[in-house]
């Protein structure tokens, strides 16, 4: 397996994710998983910005520390809890749920957001704002990954309608509502890997300002999620907009077209392309 | 939608699942969670043994209730729950840990089970005369199923080695420990969807007398879990082997 990052630092963790967007820190939920859990714990780290670098694995992300590769947030996220020696110090029933909350949220809530992220026409334009692919191609490969995706997702095990896929998906968000409660983070002070996973399953969606049905639910029957992934936000990822922007919708249109974005003066990661992104 | 059972009785469910075997409620884990919700709300039915039939969405088990179809584990379970008016008593934090065990069970624990099923050649070739196959069929189908089968866990987004996968199960196997503590069931004093769903899975593959490597993990890591299949067994499926026949290996 050849190491990309080849003049590494000793117990820095390398973190290859999708290039930035002007939303959110990824818009890959388990990109958004892995660097938040990296930002909580305080774990040394270089993100490094690559849509075209794939894992052993064939997944983004991945990461590299000491020369090794690491792929797949499960295995990274517990790799990295033994390494650097972080300590689960909740009760033995709570630590229990919290898993089970995680493996909900990492196959079978990201399978459903997926769905409704390609389901509407819109959604899937914010994917674009990371690649380099000319407007002109958007008509054709839009709704070619919207059929791919949800071909399969209707493969993968979840071949019902509409309504029974919202009724999956309303009773697991209940489950994280229930688990967290009024906590702060559902690791109670600290936060734990449950809440990573919740996180990036919600922000890939929420934060994003083309609507969906998702976006519906959280407002209608879990406010209490939404003020969580703002909270958790603020506090780990406050230098990215993250529903912050007013949800203006950067245009990917010639200048004259764009609104003002005054709020995106001060983010500065972008590799803004000055014909194509926000001129503000 | 074709109704199967014609002069069907109101309010009675029909199950639908795969024939009786010499082990086990049913091989698949689906199906014993239905029968065994069914027993435990002591809601009427009728079981009907059929390897044939399929639910609309391709499937066993799939209920008929007053005319109409439901197909799936998960929809059979809460429409039940809601037309027989079976209450949820518990605090809503135990809830979503129970609603996070359940899924986790159904989705993921399944298909770590089934890889390790499918690994076990023997155990391949004791399960699939209990769906019908042939027996003069088995040498061919034997391997083609463990191919296909590897090959569909590895695509669902399993394509992982196998200490990784062991990895994975472990820690969803200790979370259901974890959360079950020294309870009698899942749901407390009541069995809940939860103690339908784990014991499903666990029993369809720890009561086959056919060693997987998933009968080891169980023995090592978990034995209070053992003694919880072996406790729902005893009271609800008592009418069953489950384990207790010193797992002679008998022919279908």
């Amino acid at each position: 397996m050849k190491i990309l990052k080849e003049d590494w630092e000793k117990d820095v963790v390398y973190l290859y994710q999708f290039k930035r967007n002007p939303y959110i820190p990824n818009l890959s939920p388990f990109c958004m998983k892995v660097e938040l859990f990296l930002r909580a714990n305080n774990i040394p780290h270089q993100v490094i910005e690559n849509n075209k670098a794939r894992s052993t694995k064939g997944q983004l992300p991945f990461i590299e520390l000491n020369g090794k590769q690491i792929a797949d947030s499960e295995f990274i996220i517990y790799e990295l809890s033994e390494k650097f020696n972080i300590q689960n110090t909740l009760s033995s029933e709570k630590s229990g749920s919290l898993r089970a909350l995680t493996r909900v949220f990492d196959i079978e809530v990201s399978r459903l957001m997926s769905y409704y992220k390609i389901k509407t026409e819109e959604f899937p334009r914010a994917f674009m704002s990371v690649t380099d692919l000319p407007k002109f191609t958007y008509p054709i490969i839009i709704p070619l990954v919207r059929r791919m995706v949800k071909k399969s997702i209707k493969k993968s095990g979840y071949n019902h309608s509409d309504s029974e896929l919202k009724e999956v998906l309303v009773r697991d968000l209940k489950a994280a509502s229930d688990i967290l409660r009024s906590n702060k983070f559902f690791g109670g002070e600290k936060m734990a890997i449950a809440d990573c996973a919740v996180f990036g399953q919600l922000a890939s969606v929420y934060f994003i300002p083309w609507e969906t049905e998702a976006h519906g639910i959280l407002r209608t029957d879990f406010p209490n999620l939404i003020n969580y992934i703002e909270n958790v936000a603020a506090i780990y990822f406050s230098e990215f907009p993250c529903g912050q922007n007013g949800k203006h919708i950067i245009a990917q249109e010639r200048p004259d077209d764009i609104p003002n974005c005054p709020s995106l003066e001060s983010v500065e990661y972008y590799n803004y392309d000055p014909d194509g992104y926000c001129n503000c």
